[in-house]
């Protein structure tokens, strides 16, 4: 069965790309846009790796993160952080999440961290 | 404040002035006598005089004796007197017993020689001594005399020489006005009428000064001894342009003048209320902080704007110490750099907290020079920045912003082009896949520029965090030398030697530094160039140097080449892209991290680059 991405970041063109790149690894691919978008949804469902960009309009990545990973409900769920500051990814690494990935990223390196944790 | 030649002067004018008007009535008589004959010759003085001075008198008595009789007493009374006065006592009493015994030959032996066999009678005895005892007594009324006058005379000397020596005016005038002593010093303070006028004594004050002064001295002269009090005022002469400070003392004789000139003075008293009123506007016109501070941490006097970004009351002020207003963190680097102040003299504007009253922190610039040694005290110039550091937060915020935005449509542009890649190697179209994949290195460069700029701005503003943590300093560069393998592989990196060490340090920063003198070395030597990097250690660091074959850098280029946007021009005038900040930012890692960096290198021959990082531990 097709292991489910969700992919939370406020640009369009990231998702577009991210959402093509992992489609075609073979994975089923959620995009949201918020943190709102997010909430919904995990009422409803959880994925198995969840693709998550710290720099979000309005809220930070990284707080969402730790309320996931504070969560029993969420807390298993993989969580894969990406951003633009190499240090913030740094710092969040060494604490909440499973691994980071530096934007701009290498696709293959994407994919590579993604099978690693699915 | 009244300048004087010397204190001594000073004292000597005050206590002498009244004895000077007597001097100068005696002064006259005295400089018609001669009293420096006797240290010339005393043989002369005490034995040829009285004796030769005792024969004349008794021969012109002898002489005469048949036109004029007289008591021979009362003759030689007059040698004696001329005696004891040419060659003091001694020549009193030679003269004395040269006119006993000459009147006893004259009268007994030459003029009268049947009486020489004579006894004398006891009356003729008795006048002899008699003689003896005036002639005795006028010598010693003489010397008496004598000796008074030379002191009298020595002092009035030595006050001469003192008044000639002083550069101050000092004029005696007698009741009329008249000059009875003046100083030289006085011609050149006052400044006379006629140039070369040698004769001044006698003359009055206006056939000696100009008109000005000369009725400035009547005006005040007769105030003064009208009054008979002490007089001093400051008089601007208008004929010599200067200040003087004019003392009038009244004397018996007349009137005591003493001329100061206090020109430099009163310039150097304009001079200095000038400098204060400049100071007082500095610290009053209320644009940036001034405090006076003392070592100890009292602040003596501060202006408004001071108080102001403070939030004290000017009363609260002398309770108030500087070290108490700084901010514990803060606190160590203010105390060093106001210990610099006080004993350099001054310290460059360093950025500082105060606590304010009402407890908020304010950011301040603090800077400073010393203005007494005891105390130590300082005048302080603080400017609030909270502004800037506002400014700076924005700015700041603006920057990572800016660099996230700019990263952004570079994240799916490079994610296309490298699907579009993919996609290329699926159709088997090698150009296309050999377009993309030179796009992919170029949104790589455009990446790494962004990083750079990001860079740059946190080091201007020592904003550049390192997290430290201990790594295998030779597995990190086996990983970075393995990632640029894949990216360079026209260009073939040889490893050497080991360091065997563990180093505690920002492991991202430094696989930053070692990456930027990698690709450095690719980037300035020809493709297919071998590099070669060697690692080894001495016993408290690792050391790394690459070495490349490429163009090298002059002995000019090699300090500057470590400076913000310093780019080497190369000979062939080709240009190598970037913006010349890598090697900045790689020296600012090094430095942070307490190493150094360095380069060996010839134009045209290549370059080695080297780097040495304290080490923590040793492995094997």
């Amino acid at each position: 069965m097709n292991k489910t991405i969700w992919i939370v970041d406020d640009d369009n063109a990231i998702l577009e790309v991210t959402q093509i790149v992992l489609e075609e690894e073979g994975y089923k691919v959620v995009t949201i846009m918020s943190e709102e978008g997010l909430e919904k949804m995990l009422k409803t469902s959880r994925p198995d790796l969840l693709l998550l960009d710290i720099l979000l309009s309005g809220s930070d990545g990284r707080e969402i993160a730790r309320k996931l990973k504070k969560n029993k409900k969420t807390s298993g769920i993989p969580i894969v952080m990406m951003s633009a500051d190499i240090r913030i990814l740094e710092k969040c690494r060494q604490t909440i999440v499973d691994d980071c990935i530096r934007k701009p990223f290498d696709i293959y390196d994407l994919v590579g961290k993604i099978k690693n944790l699915t | 404040m009244r300048k004087r030649s010397s204190l001594a002067i000073f004292f000597i004018k005050a206590k002498l002035q009244a004895v000077f008007s007597r001097l100068v009535d005696y002064s006259k008589v005295i400089t018609l006598l001669n009293i420096d004959h006797r240290k010339t010759n005393r043989f002369k003085s005490y034995i040829i005089v009285p004796v030769m001075t005792v024969f004349i008198v008794g021969l012109l008595k002898y002489g005469l004796e048949l036109l004029v009789h007289q008591q021979r007493s009362f003759t030689y009374i007059w040698a004696i007197i001329f005696s004891a006065w040419y060659g003091g006592l001694w020549g009193g009493i030679v003269a004395t017993f040269s006119a006993a015994f000459l009147f006893d030959i004259f009268d007994f032996f030459f003029l009268k020689p049947y009486y020489t066999l004579v006894q004398r009678s006891l009356i003729q005895s008795l006048e002899t001594v008699i003689f003896l005892i005036i002639g005795i007594s006028i010598s010693l009324f003489i010397e008496v005399m004598y000796s008074a006058i030379r002191s009298e005379r020595k002092s009035t000397k030595l006050i001469q020489h003192i008044m000639e020596s002083i550069t101050d005016a000092f004029i005696i005038f007698d009741r009329q006005f008249r000059v009875a002593y003046i100083n030289s010093a006085a011609g050149k303070i006052i400044r006379y009428k006629n140039k070369n006028d040698s004769q001044l004594i006698g003359k009055t004050a206006s056939e000696i000064f100009s008109p000005e002064m000369a009725n400035y001295i009547y005006r005040r002269g007769r105030e003064v001894l009208k009054n008979k009090k002490h007089f001093e005022e400051e008089f601007f002469c208008t004929r010599t342009r200067r200040w003087l400070d004019i003392d009038f003392y009244p004397a018996t004789s007349g009137l005591t003048v003493y001329i100061c000139d206090i020109n430099e003075q009163k310039r150097n008293e304009e001079r200095l209320k000038k400098i204060e009123f400049q100071f007082k506007r500095l610290i009053d016109s209320n644009i940036i902080g001034v405090a006076i501070e003392e070592i100890s941490g009292k602040i003596v006097d501060a202006n408004d704007v001071f108080l102001k970004i403070i939030g004290y009351r000017r009363e609260e002020l002398l309770k108030l110490n500087w070290k108490k207003l700084t901010s514990p963190v803060y606190r160590q680097n203010d105390a060093e750099s106001m210990k610099t102040l006080f004993e350099k003299g001054e310290i460059f504007p360093y950025e500082k907290e105060y606590i304010r009253k009402d407890g908020r922190k304010i950011p301040v610039l603090k800077g400073g020079a010393s203005l007494e040694k005891n105390p130590p005290t300082a005048v302080v110039f603080i400017i609030d920045i909270s502004e800037q550091k506002k400014l700076e937060q924005r700015k700041d915020e603006f920057i990572s912003m800016a660099s996230h935005e700019l990263k952004t449509p570079l994240t799916s542009v490079k994610a296309f082009s490298q699907l579009l890649q993919r996609h290329a190697g699926d159709i088997k179209d090698r150009k296309a896949m050999d377009y993309l994949s030179r796009m992919d290195n170029q949104l790589d460069r455009l990446t790494k520029l962004i990083v750079d700029l990001l860079d740059v701005t946190k080091i201007q503003e020592g904003k550049l965090l390192f997290s430290k943590e201990t790594f295998d300093f030779d597995k990190l560069v086996e990983e970075i030398i393995g990632d640029i393998r894949i990216v360079s592989p026209n260009h073939k990196i040889i490893r050497t030697g080991a360091s065997r060490m563990n180093v505690s340090a920002d492991k991202f920063r430094i696989s930053q530094l070692i990456t930027n003198l990698l690709n450095n070395a690719i980037k300035y030597s020809h493709a297919g160039g071998k590099i070669r990097v060697v690692l080894s250690a001495n016993n408290h660091n690792v050391i790394l140097s690459v070495e490349d074959k490429g163009i090298g850098i002059s002995k000019d280029n090699q300090t500057e080449i470590f400076n913000k946007f310093y780019r080497v021009d190369s000979p062939s005038n080709r240009s190598y892209p970037g913006l010349g900040l890598g090697l900045y930012i790689s020296s600012e890692i090094i430095r942070r991290h307490h190493g150094k960096i360095w380069v060996n290198s010839q134009e045209g021959k290549g370059a080695i680059f080297s780097i040495s990082l304290p080490a923590t531990t040793r492995h094997e």
